[in-house]
């Protein structure tokens, strides 16, 4: 027994990897993310987590800094980029590079590659060097990319969109497992290729060369580094107790010069070889004063593994646990994991993403011909014929006379082959069997989402064509008016008649900036045949304007607005985006889908489903 | 080959050391190869076609080709963790047996160590300006380090500042920017801090002997007390950096700014997580 005590003992991980391991786990709470294969969209993104992970991993339950800085860099110029300056720089200023040593998980993941046991590159004068490389990171991708793509109204996170092997292995990858994600396959080409291979490299580095990303690459860990000398959290050195005997440099696996420098992670193996207790961990108090180590009361120092009684002798074995279980600790670990089990819960259980409501827009504009019965109640009318008309499209209008269309009766329709079309609106909610009867041609959209309860077996008993309201190809797209910049206001179903091609887009993401021209020059070269309809959506709105009017004078595109309902883009939600910019649809004449893609399209492809869709 | 000694314990250190070494090695020719069998994947199916080269299939299908290889990975790394378990006594065995643990001089702290304990006034003036002369060989090599790394900064900066050289061609803009100018200007740094570290390093050991010498010859050394870093500075800048930061999130938070944050959260921008 007492063998397996001590084998538990030695094998058991530290009180780092726990922490590390609870990070992971927090900052990637939103488990049912990677079952539904969609990002959190929830308000608690208002955070930036401390260390790196992708905001578009479908587990993610905060921000990432990096992105948020580079993003806010890359719109620096709408408004100063106060709020992600003053949240590293508070991370920054508490914790330095700690936060790397403890927090970050992608700093976790490596040290697990690490863990697997290869012969290992050492450190040495070359890696010391090649760790100045992140600074240049730091500064040309975070930093100078963004900004002078900022110039010319071109957002481009460079350091994400290039090299960010966490937003490759966590976002992409995590996004692509999911087979709801299929559509985002035809997403990738040399980008992607690019950094996979990075990602791979990343992978098979780390295995050999402890935190390789970390040590060389990582422009957060640059960032934070700065810092480290007068973070309150970290380690620190008493140079008056040091010998210089350097065993702390040697054991350490970064860069270092000397401990608590700006390479230092703060991960505190160094204070276990330190002969003299020299090193010592700073997060015990909030002021320092010169010679004062430990608490005047006594107590032992948070963090603290040995005891800091500037004894000389060689320090004892590690301890793994060698900390009294203070009553503080115990309450620090309880409150850690409520919440931990709190976000758990919040993001799986409680956050639900509010449904998005198909708009009910009244329509008395019905065709002329139709013939109406009002109901014995008087409550609604019913749809009992159609008079003589040369009309081939039927449109049933929501309220007639003042009064809601909720019925079509039996027979209404039947053997009534000469019309190719019939709008069925929102209103009616019981259709009487045989009402189509002997109509094999007809095409009925109706502008429900799903066959209603009170639409009798029978209605429809020809193979004809019956279509929903949806966003998916083959359904029929909802109907709703949208707001222009120029004022104005654009409806959706009185453009039936032509092709539509509707593009979903921001000035805040770089394919949709790019994919633009391509819009404008199918809205130019078939004037007259088709629209196309760019709605900008709630994210920077106001810049969407003036960006056109300044980039695409006297375009022929319709630029509309989308609207932010439930913390939700509406139009965007309402034909079926999830999260991802941009988003391209194409509807027929009657308004079905016929083309719907996520992600940037070159011109020809645009062109050549258009020549198609024209075709017929 | 027994697991346990005849003391019962442990296997011993030398065959701890065959073991790892011979599943170390094992091991990384798995790893480098599954590495390279992905890139290889990936560029294949990336060439295979003009357009829309990637779907679920295609991807299962070349994965499934190189399966059996990670299969063996998986195999090596679940034997591994056993291997770590069984036979090592505990955290840092491994590593000791992996990695050399043996105490790198730092001639730098060195140096530093043994110029706080001799009075230079009473060194023999020969060993003094000899002594001088090395302090100021590293002082020139730093000084022409630190020229030649503004001059390269200078130069990469002059191109990257320049607006004109980011075009509408986002991917070759940034190819050029930093393949052309800024990788070649680290390189350009490297080198020259490389240099200057040789330099500084054998003038450091020059020194070291001086010193030892300096200090044979005067006797008793009179050591002086090594100074802690100055604290009030750092509490200060502590209290700086705080009220700056929570100033900026206070101000972010009422320009828009945590609104922003959130906005882009919630949406994805394809390319920027490498999708494109």
């Amino acid at each position: 027994m007492r063998k397996i005590i001590d084998w538990f003992k030695r094998h058991m991980p530290t009180k780092r990897k726990i922490i590390q391991l609870y990070a992971a786990l927090l900052f990637n709470a939103n488990i049912k993310g990677f079952i539904t294969g969609s990002i959190y969209t929830g308000p608690l993104k208002n955070v930036c987590a401390p260390g790196i992970n992708c905001y578009s991993c479908p587990g993610a339950s905060a921000a990432c800094p990096l992105g948020a800085l580079q993003n806010s860099l890359a719109s620096s110029n709408k408004r100063l980029p106060y709020y992600v300056f003053g949240i590293i720089l508070l991370y920054g200023i508490i914790a330095g590079r700690w936060i790397c040593g403890w927090l970050c998980p992608f700093g976790w993941i490596q040290e697990l590659l690490h863990k697997i046991p290869t012969p290992k590159l050492k450190k040495g004068k070359i890696t010391r060097i090649l760790s100045y490389f992140k600074y240049v990171i730091l500064v040309v991708f975070v930093f100078i990319f963004p900004l002078m793509y900022m110039l010319r109204d071109v957002p481009l996170p460079g350091f994400c969109k290039y090299i960010c092997p966490a937003g490759t292995i966590e976002g992409a990858v995590g996004l692509l497992a999911n087979k709801v994600n299929d559509s985002m396959f035809s997403m990738l080409g040399p980008l992607f290729t690019w950094k996979f291979v990075l990602l791979v490299g990343f992978i098979v580095a780390s295995v050999f060369i402890y935190r390789f990303f970390c040590r060389f690459f990582c422009p957060l860990g640059a960032l934070y580094g700065l810092f480290n000398k007068i973070s309150f959290f970290g380690i620190k050195l008493e140079k008056s107790k040091c010998t210089n005997c350097s065993l702390c440099v040697s054991k350490c696996k970064m860069d270092i010069n000397h401990v608590g420098d700006q390479e230092c992670i703060s991960c505190g193996e160094c204070i276990d070889v330190c002969p003299t207790g020299a090193i010592s961990w700073k997060g015990s108090k909030i002021i320092l004063h010169e010679n004062e180590i430990t608490p005047t009361d006594g107590a032992t120092p948070i963090g603290v593994v040995n005891d800091q009684d500037a004894s000389s002798e060689p320090k004892a074995k590690k301890k793994r646990f060698g900390i009294k279980k203070k009553p503080l600790q115990i309450i620090a670990a309880i409150l850690m994991i409520a919440l931990l089990g709190g976000a758990i819960v919040h993001y799986n259980f409680l956050h639900e993403d509010a449904p998005v409501t198909l708009p009910t827009e009244e329509n008395t504009d019905g065709t002329k011909e139709l013939v109406y019965s009002l109901s014995e109640d008087g409550g609604y009318y019913i749809v009992t014929g159609i008079d003589d008309t040369e009309d081939t499209v039927i449109t049933i209008p929501s309220v007639y006379s003042g009064k809601p269309v909720a019925a079509i009766a039996a027979d209404a329709f039947k053997d009534k082959t000469q019309f190719e079309t019939v709008y069925i609106p929102y209103s009616v909610t019981d259709i009487a069997a045989g009402a189509f009867g002997g109509c094999t041609e007809i095409k009925i959209l109706c502008e429900v989402q799903s066959k209603p309860e009170g639409w009798l077996d029978g209605w429809c008993e020809s193979s004809a064509a019956v279509t929903f309201t949806g966003s998916d190809v083959g359904m029929l797209c909802p109907t709703y008016t949208l707001e222009l910049y120029n004022g104005e206001t654009f409806n959706v179903k009185e453009n039936r008649g032509s092709l539509t091609v509707i593009n979903f887009w921001g000035t805040w993401c770089t394919p949709c900036v790019a994919e633009l021209p391509h819009f404008d020059r199918i809205a130019s070269e078939y004037d007259g045949q088709l629209s196309v309809i760019a709605i900008h959506s709630p994210l920077n709105v106001e810049t969407g304007g003036p960006y056109i009017d300044e980039k695409y004078p006297g375009t022929k595109m319709i630029i509309a607005k989308d609207v932010s309902i439930n913390g939700k883009d509406y139009y965007y939600s309402l034909l079926g985006g999830v999260s991802s910019y941009p988003m391209t649809l194409i509807l027929d004449k009657d308004g079905i889908v016929l083309f719907r893609t996520e992600g940037g399209l070159e011109y020809e492809t645009l062109k050549m489903f258009i020549d198609i869709y024209l075709e017929g | 080959m027994r697991i346990y000694t005849q003391r019962g314990d442990i296997v011993s250190d030398k065959k701890k050391k065959l073991i790892f070494l011979i599943y170390g090695l094992i091991m990384s020719v798995v790893i480098i190869a599954v590495g390279a069998l992905f890139i290889i994947s990936c560029i294949t199916i990336y060439r295979s076609a003009e357009d829309d080269p990637y779907s679920r299939e295609v991807v299962a299908e070349a994965f499934s080709r190189i399966a059996i290889f990670v299969y063996i990975l998986l195999f090596g790394i679940a034997a591994g963790v056993l291997l770590r378990l069984t036979v090592s006594s505990g955290k840092g065995d491994i590593d000791d047996h992996i990695m050399d643990m043996k105490k790198r001089p730092n001639h730098r702290m060195i140096r530093n160590r043994l110029a706080r304990k001799i009075d230079m006034q009473s060194c023999p003036p020969e060993l003094s300006q000899k002594i001088l002369r090395e302090r100021t060989i590293r002082l020139i090599s730093n000084c022409a380090c630190s020229i030649v790394c503004t001059a390269a900064g200078f130069i990469a900066l002059t191109y990257l500042l320049n607006a004109a050289n980011f075009t509408d061609e986002i991917n070759k803009s940034i190819i050029n920017a930093f393949a052309v100018t800024a990788l070649w200007c680290f390189i350009a740094f490297d080198m020259t801090v490389a240099c200057s570290l040789l330099i500084n390093n054998s003038s450091i050991k020059r020194e070291i002997s001086l010193i030892k010498e300096a200090i044979k010859i005067s006797g008793v050394p009179s050591p002086q007390k090594c100074e802690n870093d100055n604290y009030l500075a750092i509490n200060i800048a502590r209290a700086c950096v705080l009220v700056v930061a929570v100033t900026f999130i206070v101000l972010g938070v009422l320009n828009g700014g945590m609104g922003d944050v959130l906005g882009k959260a919630i949406r994805l921008c394809t390319e920027c997580i490498g999708l494109g």
